[in-house]
Protein backbone atom coordinates (compact mmCIF):
# COMPACT_ATOMS: atom_id res chain seq x y z
CA UNK A 1 0.00 0.00 0.00
CA UNK A 2 1.28 3.41 -0.94
CA UNK A 3 2.05 5.55 2.08
CA UNK A 4 0.45 8.97 2.18
CA UNK A 5 2.87 11.88 2.38
CA UNK A 6 2.35 12.69 6.06
CA UNK A 7 2.77 9.02 6.80
CA UNK A 8 6.05 8.81 4.88
CA UNK A 9 7.34 11.91 6.68
CA UNK A 10 6.45 10.30 9.98
CA UNK A 11 8.15 7.03 9.05
CA UNK A 12 11.31 8.95 8.15
CA UNK A 13 11.19 10.92 11.39
CA UNK A 14 11.01 7.69 13.36
CA UNK A 15 13.99 6.13 11.65
CA UNK A 16 15.67 4.12 14.35
CA UNK A 17 19.03 3.53 12.67
CA UNK A 18 20.91 5.82 15.08
CA UNK A 19 20.12 3.62 18.05
CA UNK A 20 22.52 1.39 19.91
CA UNK A 21 23.15 -1.94 18.22
CA UNK A 22 21.75 -5.10 19.80
CA UNK A 23 24.22 -6.82 22.06
CA UNK A 24 25.87 -3.59 23.16
CA UNK A 25 25.18 -4.33 26.81
CA UNK A 26 26.56 -7.82 26.56
CA UNK A 27 29.94 -6.76 25.19
CA UNK A 28 30.13 -4.15 27.94
CA UNK A 29 29.48 -6.88 30.48
CA UNK A 30 32.16 -9.08 29.00
CA UNK A 31 34.61 -6.26 29.51
CA UNK A 32 33.46 -5.79 33.07
CA UNK A 33 33.82 -9.50 33.72
CA UNK A 34 37.29 -9.60 32.22
CA UNK A 35 38.48 -6.69 34.34
CA UNK A 36 36.76 -7.45 37.62
CA UNK A 37 35.75 -11.09 37.56
CA UNK A 38 33.35 -10.50 40.42
CA UNK A 39 30.50 -8.31 41.44
CA UNK A 40 30.68 -4.74 40.47
CA UNK A 41 28.89 -1.62 41.58
CA UNK A 42 28.98 1.65 39.78
CA UNK A 43 27.41 4.89 40.82
CA UNK A 44 27.32 8.31 39.24
CA UNK A 45 25.13 10.75 41.09
CA UNK A 46 21.77 9.11 41.54
CA UNK A 47 22.40 6.42 38.95
CA UNK A 48 23.56 3.11 40.34
CA UNK A 49 24.52 -0.05 38.54
CA UNK A 50 25.12 -3.23 40.46
CA UNK A 51 26.29 -6.37 38.72
CA UNK A 52 26.20 -9.66 40.61
CA UNK A 53 27.42 -12.93 39.13
CA UNK A 54 25.27 -15.95 39.86
CA UNK A 55 26.60 -19.20 38.48
CA UNK A 56 27.18 -18.51 34.82
CA UNK A 57 24.65 -15.67 34.78
CA UNK A 58 24.78 -12.07 35.82
CA UNK A 59 22.16 -9.97 37.44
CA UNK A 60 22.37 -6.27 36.74
CA UNK A 61 20.28 -4.01 38.90
CA UNK A 62 19.95 -0.44 37.76
CA UNK A 63 18.57 2.13 40.15
CA UNK A 64 18.06 5.84 39.72
CA UNK A 65 17.32 8.11 42.64
CA UNK A 66 17.18 4.90 44.75
CA UNK A 67 14.18 3.60 42.77
CA UNK A 68 14.65 0.46 40.77
CA UNK A 69 14.68 0.95 37.03
CA UNK A 70 15.28 -2.57 35.92
CA UNK A 71 16.88 -5.86 36.81
CA UNK A 72 18.45 -7.60 33.87
CA UNK A 73 19.58 -11.18 33.73
CA UNK A 74 22.40 -11.87 31.34
CA UNK A 75 23.27 -15.41 30.40
CA UNK B 1 -3.33 -6.17 43.80
CA UNK B 2 -4.00 -3.39 41.32
CA UNK B 3 -2.74 -2.92 37.82
CA UNK B 4 -0.49 0.14 38.08
CA UNK B 5 -0.53 2.05 34.81
CA UNK B 6 1.37 5.27 34.08
CA UNK B 7 -0.06 7.50 31.35
CA UNK B 8 2.87 9.07 29.52
CA UNK B 9 3.42 11.01 26.30
CA UNK B 10 6.67 12.86 25.79
CA UNK B 11 5.07 16.04 24.51
CA UNK B 12 2.89 18.14 26.79
CA UNK B 13 -0.70 19.05 26.03
CA UNK B 14 -1.56 15.90 24.07
CA UNK B 15 -4.18 14.69 26.56
CA UNK B 16 -2.51 12.62 29.29
CA UNK B 17 -4.48 14.26 32.08
CA UNK B 18 -7.75 14.11 30.15
CA UNK B 19 -7.19 10.43 29.33
CA UNK B 20 -6.23 9.56 32.92
CA UNK B 21 -9.34 11.28 34.31
CA UNK B 22 -11.83 9.90 31.78
CA UNK B 23 -10.39 6.39 31.77
CA UNK B 24 -10.54 6.39 35.57
CA UNK B 25 -14.19 7.43 35.54
CA UNK B 26 -15.16 4.73 33.04
CA UNK B 27 -13.23 2.00 34.91
CA UNK B 28 -14.86 3.16 38.16
CA UNK B 29 -18.25 2.95 36.44
CA UNK B 30 -17.45 -0.63 35.41
CA UNK B 31 -17.27 -1.48 39.12
CA UNK B 32 -13.54 -1.27 39.70
CA UNK B 33 -11.87 0.55 42.55
CA UNK B 34 -9.66 3.11 40.84
CA UNK B 35 -7.00 5.33 42.39
CA UNK B 36 -5.78 8.24 40.30
CA UNK B 37 -2.41 9.69 41.26
CA UNK B 38 -1.33 13.06 39.94
CA UNK B 39 2.40 12.74 39.33
CA UNK B 40 2.67 15.89 37.27
CA UNK B 41 3.97 17.87 40.19
CA UNK B 42 4.95 20.78 38.01
CA UNK B 43 1.62 21.25 36.23
CA UNK B 44 -0.77 19.35 38.44
CA UNK B 45 -4.28 19.54 37.03
CA UNK B 46 -5.82 16.12 37.41
CA UNK B 47 -8.01 17.65 40.14
CA UNK B 48 -9.18 20.31 37.68
CA UNK B 49 -9.85 17.77 34.93
CA UNK B 50 -12.16 16.01 37.40
CA UNK B 51 -13.69 19.24 38.68
CA UNK B 52 -12.49 18.41 42.19
CA UNK B 53 -10.01 21.26 42.70
CA UNK B 54 -12.09 22.83 45.50
CA UNK B 55 -12.02 19.58 47.43
CA UNK B 56 -8.25 19.27 47.70
CA UNK B 57 -7.09 18.96 51.30
CA UNK B 58 -4.14 16.58 51.25
CA UNK B 59 -1.68 15.80 48.51
CA UNK B 60 1.06 13.33 47.60
CA UNK B 61 3.49 15.10 49.87
CA UNK B 62 1.23 14.80 52.93
CA UNK B 63 1.00 11.04 52.41
CA UNK B 64 4.75 10.62 51.97
CA UNK B 65 5.51 12.69 55.04
CA UNK B 66 2.91 10.86 57.11
CA UNK B 67 0.67 13.88 57.70
CA UNK B 68 -2.23 12.02 56.11
CA UNK B 69 -3.11 8.34 55.87
CA UNK B 70 -3.19 7.02 52.29
CA UNK B 71 -6.98 6.43 52.29
CA UNK B 72 -7.67 9.72 54.07
CA UNK B 73 -5.87 11.70 51.38
CA UNK B 74 -8.03 10.37 48.53
CA UNK B 75 -10.76 12.64 47.20
CA UNK B 76 -13.92 10.87 46.12
CA UNK B 77 -17.09 12.11 44.47
CA UNK B 78 -20.61 10.71 44.15
CA UNK B 79 -20.40 11.58 40.46
CA UNK B 80 -17.51 9.18 39.95
CA UNK B 81 -18.24 5.96 41.83
CA UNK B 82 -15.18 3.89 42.65
CA UNK B 83 -12.73 6.68 41.87
CA UNK B 84 -10.35 8.25 44.40
CA UNK B 85 -7.90 11.02 43.53
CA UNK B 86 -4.57 11.70 45.14
CA UNK B 87 -3.70 15.24 44.07
CA UNK B 88 -0.23 16.66 43.76
CA UNK B 89 0.92 20.12 44.72
CA UNK B 90 3.08 22.65 43.01
CA UNK B 91 6.46 22.69 44.65
CA UNK B 92 6.59 18.99 45.46
CA UNK B 93 9.25 18.39 42.79
CA UNK B 94 11.62 17.25 45.51
CA UNK B 95 9.73 14.00 46.11
CA UNK B 96 12.08 11.08 45.72
CA UNK B 97 11.18 8.43 43.19
CA UNK B 98 11.64 5.74 45.84
CA UNK B 99 9.09 7.45 48.13
CA UNK B 100 6.62 7.80 45.28
CA UNK B 101 7.11 4.13 44.41
CA UNK B 102 6.42 3.17 48.01
CA UNK B 103 3.12 5.07 48.35
CA UNK B 104 1.95 3.83 44.96
CA UNK B 105 2.52 0.28 46.18
CA UNK B 106 0.35 1.01 49.22
CA UNK B 107 -2.52 2.25 47.06
CA UNK B 108 -2.13 -0.76 44.76
CA UNK B 109 -2.93 -3.10 47.65
CA UNK B 110 -6.50 -1.86 48.00
CA UNK B 111 -7.41 -0.92 44.41
CA UNK B 112 -8.07 -2.65 41.09
CA UNK B 113 -6.46 0.09 39.04
CA UNK B 114 -3.91 2.74 39.95
CA UNK B 115 -3.54 5.25 37.13
CA UNK B 116 -0.60 7.66 37.31
CA UNK B 117 -0.83 10.91 35.38
CA UNK B 118 2.79 11.50 34.35
CA UNK B 119 4.40 14.79 33.40
CA UNK B 120 5.66 15.54 29.89
CA UNK B 121 9.27 14.85 29.00
CA UNK B 122 11.55 12.02 30.12
CA UNK B 123 13.20 13.73 33.06
CA UNK B 124 12.95 13.31 36.82
CA UNK B 125 9.16 13.53 37.04
CA UNK B 126 8.82 10.92 34.31
CA UNK B 127 11.20 8.65 36.19
CA UNK B 128 9.19 9.10 39.36
CA UNK B 129 5.93 8.16 37.61
CA UNK B 130 7.24 5.27 35.52
CA UNK B 131 9.42 3.64 38.17
CA UNK B 132 6.29 3.33 40.32
CA UNK B 133 4.27 1.69 37.51
CA UNK B 134 4.07 -1.84 36.16
CA UNK B 135 2.50 -0.86 32.86
CA UNK B 136 2.45 2.18 30.62
CA UNK B 137 -0.05 3.68 28.20
CA UNK B 138 1.43 6.13 25.70
CA UNK B 139 -0.74 9.02 24.53
CA UNK B 140 -0.06 11.05 21.40
CA UNK B 141 -1.92 13.20 18.91
CA UNK B 142 -1.53 12.53 15.16
CA UNK B 143 0.90 15.44 14.85
CA UNK B 144 4.45 14.66 13.76
CA UNK B 145 6.09 16.46 16.70
CA UNK B 146 3.92 14.61 19.22
CA UNK B 147 4.57 11.23 17.59
CA UNK B 148 8.31 11.88 17.51
CA UNK B 149 8.28 12.68 21.22
CA UNK B 150 6.13 9.63 21.94
CA UNK B 151 8.65 7.50 20.10
CA UNK B 152 11.50 8.98 22.10
CA UNK B 153 9.52 8.20 25.24
CA UNK B 154 9.04 4.63 24.08
CA UNK B 155 12.80 4.37 23.71
CA UNK B 156 13.33 5.78 27.23
CA UNK B 157 10.90 3.16 28.57
CA UNK B 158 13.30 0.45 27.45
CA UNK B 159 15.29 0.77 30.67
CA UNK B 160 12.27 0.19 32.93
CA UNK B 161 10.59 -3.03 34.03
CA UNK B 162 7.25 -2.01 32.56
CA UNK B 163 4.95 -3.47 29.93
CA UNK B 164 3.80 -1.04 27.30
CA UNK B 165 0.05 -1.74 26.99
CA UNK B 166 -0.14 0.29 23.81
CA UNK B 167 -0.84 3.60 22.17
CA UNK B 168 -3.77 6.01 22.44
CA UNK B 169 -4.07 8.47 19.57
CA UNK B 170 -6.06 11.47 20.78
CA UNK B 171 -7.68 14.31 18.84
CA UNK B 172 -8.23 12.34 15.64
CA UNK B 173 -10.22 14.07 12.89
CA UNK B 174 -11.40 11.33 10.50
CA UNK B 175 -12.02 13.71 7.59
CA UNK B 176 -8.37 14.75 7.67
CA UNK B 177 -7.22 11.14 7.65
CA UNK B 178 -9.50 10.36 4.70
CA UNK B 179 -8.10 13.25 2.71
CA UNK B 180 -4.56 12.03 3.39
CA UNK B 181 -3.75 15.17 5.39
CA UNK B 182 -3.30 13.33 8.67
CA UNK B 183 -1.97 9.93 9.69
CA UNK B 184 -4.38 7.38 11.15
CA UNK B 185 -3.98 5.85 14.59
CA UNK B 186 -3.39 2.46 13.00
CA UNK B 187 -0.56 3.81 10.86
CA UNK B 188 1.07 5.58 13.83
CA UNK B 189 0.82 2.48 16.01
CA UNK B 190 2.27 0.47 13.13
CA UNK B 191 5.25 2.79 12.78
CA UNK B 192 5.89 2.65 16.52
CA UNK B 193 5.28 -1.13 16.57
CA UNK B 194 2.71 -0.73 19.32
CA UNK B 195 -0.78 -2.05 19.82
CA UNK B 196 -3.39 0.62 19.12
CA UNK B 197 -5.55 0.83 22.24
CA UNK B 198 -7.81 3.25 20.45
CA UNK B 199 -8.34 6.55 18.74
CA UNK B 200 -10.14 9.35 20.56
CA UNK B 201 -12.01 11.96 18.55
CA UNK B 202 -11.24 15.66 18.47
CA UNK B 203 -14.09 17.09 20.50
CA UNK B 204 -15.42 20.50 21.50
CA UNK B 205 -16.93 19.08 24.63
CA UNK B 206 -13.82 17.47 26.01
CA UNK B 207 -13.19 16.84 29.64
CA UNK B 208 -15.60 15.02 31.88
CA UNK B 209 -18.57 16.82 30.32
CA UNK B 210 -18.19 14.72 27.21
CA UNK B 211 -18.70 11.59 29.30
CA UNK B 212 -21.98 12.67 30.86
CA UNK B 213 -23.74 12.77 27.49
CA UNK B 214 -24.61 9.08 27.06
CA UNK B 215 -24.57 9.17 23.25
CA UNK B 216 -21.45 11.26 22.79
CA UNK B 217 -18.75 9.81 20.61
CA UNK B 218 -16.09 10.60 23.21
CA UNK B 219 -17.94 8.53 25.75
CA UNK B 220 -18.17 5.59 23.37
CA UNK B 221 -14.47 5.92 22.52
CA UNK B 222 -13.50 5.99 26.19
CA UNK B 223 -15.61 2.95 27.01
CA UNK B 224 -13.86 1.07 24.22
CA UNK B 225 -10.49 2.30 25.47
CA UNK B 226 -11.30 1.00 28.94
CA UNK B 227 -12.34 -2.35 27.45
CA UNK B 228 -9.18 -2.52 25.34
CA UNK B 229 -7.08 -2.03 28.47
CA UNK B 230 -9.23 -4.15 30.77
CA UNK B 231 -10.00 -7.12 28.52
CA UNK B 232 -7.79 -6.73 25.46
CA UNK B 233 -10.71 -5.86 23.18
CA UNK B 234 -10.16 -4.19 19.82
CA UNK B 235 -9.59 -0.44 20.19
CA UNK B 236 -12.00 2.20 18.91
CA UNK B 237 -11.42 3.83 15.51
CA UNK B 238 -12.93 7.24 14.95
CA UNK B 239 -13.80 6.27 11.37
CA UNK B 240 -16.21 3.64 12.73
CA UNK B 241 -18.69 6.43 13.29
CA UNK B 242 -18.72 7.21 9.57
CA UNK B 243 -19.18 3.58 8.66
CA UNK B 244 -22.12 3.31 11.00
CA UNK B 245 -23.87 6.14 9.21
CA UNK B 246 -23.06 4.68 5.81
CA UNK B 247 -24.68 1.33 6.52
CA UNK B 248 -27.52 2.84 8.49
CA UNK B 249 -27.37 2.60 12.22
CA UNK B 250 -29.85 0.41 14.14
N1 LIG C 1 -9.92 14.95 22.20
C1 LIG C 1 -9.75 16.25 22.49
N2 LIG C 1 -10.38 17.21 21.77
C2 LIG C 1 -10.21 18.51 22.06
N3 LIG C 1 -9.43 18.98 23.06
C3 LIG C 1 -8.77 18.08 23.82
C4 LIG C 1 -8.90 16.68 23.59
N4 LIG C 1 -8.13 16.03 24.52
C5 LIG C 1 -7.55 16.98 25.29
N5 LIG C 1 -7.94 18.22 24.89
C6 LIG C 1 -7.54 19.51 25.50
O1 LIG C 1 -6.15 19.69 25.32
C7 LIG C 1 -5.59 20.35 26.46
C8 LIG C 1 -4.43 19.56 27.02
O2 LIG C 1 -4.93 18.33 27.54
P1 LIG C 1 -4.28 17.64 28.82
O3 LIG C 1 -5.06 16.42 29.09
O4 LIG C 1 -4.14 18.61 29.94
O5 LIG C 1 -2.84 17.29 28.24
P2 LIG C 1 -1.51 16.81 29.01
O6 LIG C 1 -1.93 16.27 30.33
O7 LIG C 1 -0.94 15.78 28.09
O8 LIG C 1 -0.64 18.01 29.11
C9 LIG C 1 -6.71 20.55 27.47
O9 LIG C 1 -7.21 21.84 27.36
C10 LIG C 1 -7.74 19.52 27.01
O10 LIG C 1 -9.04 19.93 27.36
MG1 LIG D 1 -1.22 16.83 32.24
Amino acid sequence: MKQSDPERRMAEALNRSDRLPEGFGKSLLNDVDRVLGGWFEYGAGDLNLKITPSGRNYYIEITLDAARLKTLKLL
Amino acid sequence: MARIIAVVSGKGGVGKTTVTANLGIILGGMGYKVTLIDADVGLNNLDIALGLEDRVVYDVFDVISGRALPEEALIGSQDFPGVGLLPSVKGSEGIKAAAFQAITAIYAKTADYVLIDAPAGVEQGFHRAVSAAKEVVIVTTPHLSAVKDADRTLEALGVYDVDVCGLVVNRVIPERVQKGEAVSGDAIAGLMRLKLLGELPESDEIGINSLSAPRSESRKAYIRLAEAIDSDKEGYRVSERKRFFLFGRK
